[in-house]
């Protein structure tokens, strides 16, 4: 029983990290490749690291374990934020304007 | 009940030294209370201890599984996004102002909002977020935040 709840945490953490890789090779410019390539690691990380945990089979082993998933969980969001506010910088260097901000247009009909 | 909010901090400390041993005795003890109330003490002005008030903790708490909640439920639909045979994405950069006053909370949300797929904050700036969401869906749900409320709920 609970090698079968390993074994699905486990698969279910290695389908995102897969679709997280897929999403790197389709997506087309740097923010929605940030988006596929960061986030997926969120939930896949943590089945991963829960099904560590049951593994391991509580202990000091498994709080070392849910410390990696709170460093992983406060870098992850650092990181990533730097990617898009770096080309966000490189946006408006590249052409010297501010890029299209979406609420600026005056039609929000077909949101 | 200002001394009982800084002793949070070496307590955690502790804790994480005591994790990081794997085990608890005397002289491990020893060492980490002193470790402990020295990085407290060199680090006493950078923490956020005026903002944290402790009877908000369980508020905190239900702030954590409320994350928990929306990462996974974005994060399948991200992943519709990505194994649909054709991409259908609109990617767009939006503005928006948070009603929160202190930077701890706008800083929560701001990582909040990254940590949730699909949605990735580029700037904050005083009170105004610059956000780039992957598709057009996403922008009422950022202008309407469950988040926001909830740590508006925090702050008042």
């Amino acid at each position: 029983m609970k090698t079968m709840l390993i074994y699905l945490l486990m698969a279910g953490g290695l389908f995102f990290f897969l679709v997280g890789t897929v999403g790197l090779l389709r997506m087309k410019d740097v923010m929605t490749r940030v988006h596929s390539a960061a986030k997926c690691d969120t939930l896949g990380a943590l089945l991963c690291i829960t099904a560590l945990i049951l593994y391991s089979g509580g202990g000091f082993v498994g709080l070392k374990l849910i410390l990696v998933i709170v460093f992983l969980w406060t870098t992850n969001p650092t990181a990533t934020h730097l990617i898009g506010k770096a080309e966000l910088k490189r946006q408006q260097n590249a052409d010297n304007q501010e890029p299209f901000y979406w609420n600026e247009v005056e039609d929000h009909g077909d949101i | 009940m200002k001394k009982s909010i800084a002793l949070i901090w070496p307590g955690l400390l502790l804790l994480f030294w005591i994790i990081l041993c794997e085990k608890y005795n005397f002289e491990v003890l020893l060492i980490g209370i002193v470790v402990a109330v020295t990085v407290y003490y060199l680090n006493r002005n950078f923490l956020p201890n005026r903002e944290l008030k402790i009877h908000k903790l369980p508020l905190y708490a239900l702030y954590v599984i409320l994350l928990l909640k929306e990462i996974v439920l974005a994060n399948i639909s991200v992943a519709k996004i990505v194994l649909s045979p054709k991409i259908n994405v609109s990617p767009c950069i939006v503005k928006i102002k948070t009603q929160l006053n202190s930077s701890l909370h706008r800083a929560i949300l701001a990582n909040s909002i990254t940590l949730t797929p699909g949605t990735l904050t580029l700037q904050l700036t005083d009170d105004e977020l610059v956000i780039h969401c992957l598709v057009k869906e996403n922008i009422p749900d950022l202008v309407d935040s469950k988040f926001e409320k909830l740590l508006l709920k925090i702050e008042g």
